[in-house]
């Protein structure tokens, strides 16, 4: 019997006994043992993620006892979830250059109608688990749905799409020209972080410094997936990185020390947004 | 999957079988390979740690030496140190094992047994060489000024890394609920870094939760009329709450001695 294979409850109970901590979520907690390798091992079989898409919803409220959730009702809260990022989004793309009133009611319609796109990132709502790696759940939300993407970057794109039809050009090259830095810096304060981890673990040279960094930043595409904040604060962690990269950098020393680390991918954390009474969008 | 996975699976099922039986109080042994396995996680046992932790020692000398150079007694020195440091833990180690040894252990109290070795894990993750080792102390006391000055000199500048990595990664957080422009993030970026390359800040080599903390703090402290010359008023309105926010912060960071209010005032 896997351990994946075993329900959620069954899971966070020995794990909640082993580490101490009650209600541990096995899939995207630090204290699970299988976690603290290079490589997940959770997965037994090739994952269909259409089909845990599909079957997900239907184990929502699993561990509040609720039943089966609706899932069109675990859709529609999600896109409520979601509106406030939407907003902030519209609100990025309205600062980077001058629009018309016209103009930014057209698109801001046209991005509330296709907001609906967005549940395709949604896996399980309401808490539940879902039985998936780690490596597929790139968020959580506040109101405990789980993401297979990253939420920013989908309504990125879905704001893109928008503009690519109806802003234009001009404005929508500015748009990406921003997109592109605030990724930029996304990652370089994501891979910034990382190397703070490595450097004090690792004792780097400054060649070995300048080499990771430059290949984690053009290699490393979970860059802006992860939280950094949990790798700053905990720094007997470092996320999954790139295996080739770091066998060919590290020396035999370093390599020891590394495959030694715990490694884990914190998903995202999603709190509400906190200014959500501002008019971003306006 | 690998034989210590196999072997936490193991432990995992047979807990599981433990919490379904209702014969709670029939006791079991943990023997000394599942102790070392909860202590030496990643690594596995005892003896792949401690080969792990003997090349952190190689690795603290290395990381003097990217600095100075060092001679063969100050090296020998060192690493006397560090195998040091490597003894102590062990005979932590070794008492964690007599201890749980000693207990009469069934379902209700395997918890405890657990909670004996979670320090020692901890030790062994976030590395055993730090301040309070005996390393770190010699390393302090047999290098020479000279030797000593290049060493703070390459520490000051990896903790300048450090600190701006944090600061990008505050900014980065803000923008996720303030829309923020690249010239508006780099004006705060500017702002921050300005502030901890201040003399005062630069001896105060801050890691972790301290660290992201500073950062906030600074950016707490940015006067609404500089922020007005960059912001606009409703990104301004989400800093005034942001400002009432840090005041938990600030008191935390005094009370641990990171902030002065005279001196940082």
């Amino acid at each position: 019997m896997a351990f994946s294979a075993l329900r959620s409850s069954q899971r966070r109970v020995m794990l909640g006994l082993l580490t101490g901590l009650p209600w541990l979520g096995v899939t995207s907690h630090p204290g699970d043992a299988f976690a603290q390798e290079d490589e997940p091992v959770e997965i037994q079989a090739p994952i269909d993620v259409q089909a845990v898409q599909a079957e997900a919803l239907i184990e929502i409220v699993d561990f509040l006892g609720n039943g089966p959730g609706d899932p069109a009702v675990a859709k529609e809260r999600f896109l409520q979830e979601m509106q406030s990022f939407v907003h902030l989004e519209l609100g990025f793309a309205f600062r980077v250059c001058e629009w018309s009133d016209e103009e930014k009611n057209t698109i801001r319609t046209a991005v509330n109608e296709r907001s609906h796109l967005l549940t395709d990132m949604l896996i399980a709502a309401n808490g539940g688990q879902v039985n998936v790696s780690g490596d597929t759940i790139v968020a959580h939300t506040s109101s405990g749905a789980v993401l297979n993407a990253n939420p920013f970057v989908r309504i990125e794109e879905l704001v893109t799409q928008v503009m690519k039809e109806l802003a234009p050009p001009e404005k929508l090259a500015i748009y990406q020209t921003e997109c592109k830095l605030r990724d930029q810096f996304r990652r370089e304060a994501a891979v910034g972080i990382v190397m703070n981890v490595l450097d004090r673990k690792l004792s780097l040279t400054q060649q070995q410094y300048q080499s990771l960094h430059e290949k984690l930043m053009e290699r490393w595409t979970k860059a802006i997936n992860i939280s950094t904040e949990n790798y700053q604060n905990n720094p007997e962690y470092a996320p999954q990185l790139p295996p080739n990269i770091m066998q060919k950098e590290l020396d035999k020393d370093q390599r020891a020390i590394w495959q030694a680390l715990s490694k884990y991918d914190f998903p995202m954390q999603l709190g509400a947004v906190q200014f959500n009474e501002a008019k971003w969008d306006e | 999957m690998s034989s210590r996975q196999a072997f936490v699976l193991l432990t995992l099922l047979s807990l599981q079988s433990l919490a379904s039986s209702s014969s709670l109080g029939q006791e079991f042994l943990i023997d000394r390979s599942t102790i070392e396995s909860w202590i030496f996680q990643s690594q596995g046992d005892a003896k792949a740690g401690r080969k792990a932790l003997e090349s952190q020692i190689e690795l603290k000398v290395r990381a003097i030496e990217q600095s100075v150079t060092l001679t063969e007694e100050q090296r020998r020195q060192l690493h006397l140190a560090g195998n040091g440091d490597v003894k102590r833990f062990f005979d932590r180690v070794n008492s964690v094992f007599e201890k749980i040894e000693s207990m009469k252990l069934d379902q209700r109290n395997f918890n405890d047994a657990y909670q004996l070795a979670v320090p020692l894990q901890t030790q062994v993750s976030s590395g055993l060489f730090g301040k309070e080792s005996l390393l770190d102390k010699v390393s302090r006391g047999i290098l020479t000024d000279e030797q000593r000055d290049a060493w703070e000199h390459a520490e000051r500048e990896r903790n300048r890394r450090s600190q701006e990595a944090i600061a990008k990664s505050s900014i980065a957080t803000i923008g996720l609920t303030i829309p923020l422009t690249a010239k508006q993030r780099d004006e705060l970026l500017r702002r921050v870094i300005d502030k901890l390359n201040e003399p005062r800040w630069q001896g105060r080599p801050l890691q972790g939760p301290f660290a992201s903390m500073l950062v906030s703090y600074h950016l707490a402290k940015i006067p609404v009329e500089d922020l007005e010359s960059f912001l606009d008023a409703e990104q301004i309105k989400a800093f005034q709450l942001v400002k009432k926010q840090v005041g938990p912060i600030e008191q935390y960071l005094m009370a641990q001695g990171v902030l002065d209010k005279e001196a940082d005032e």
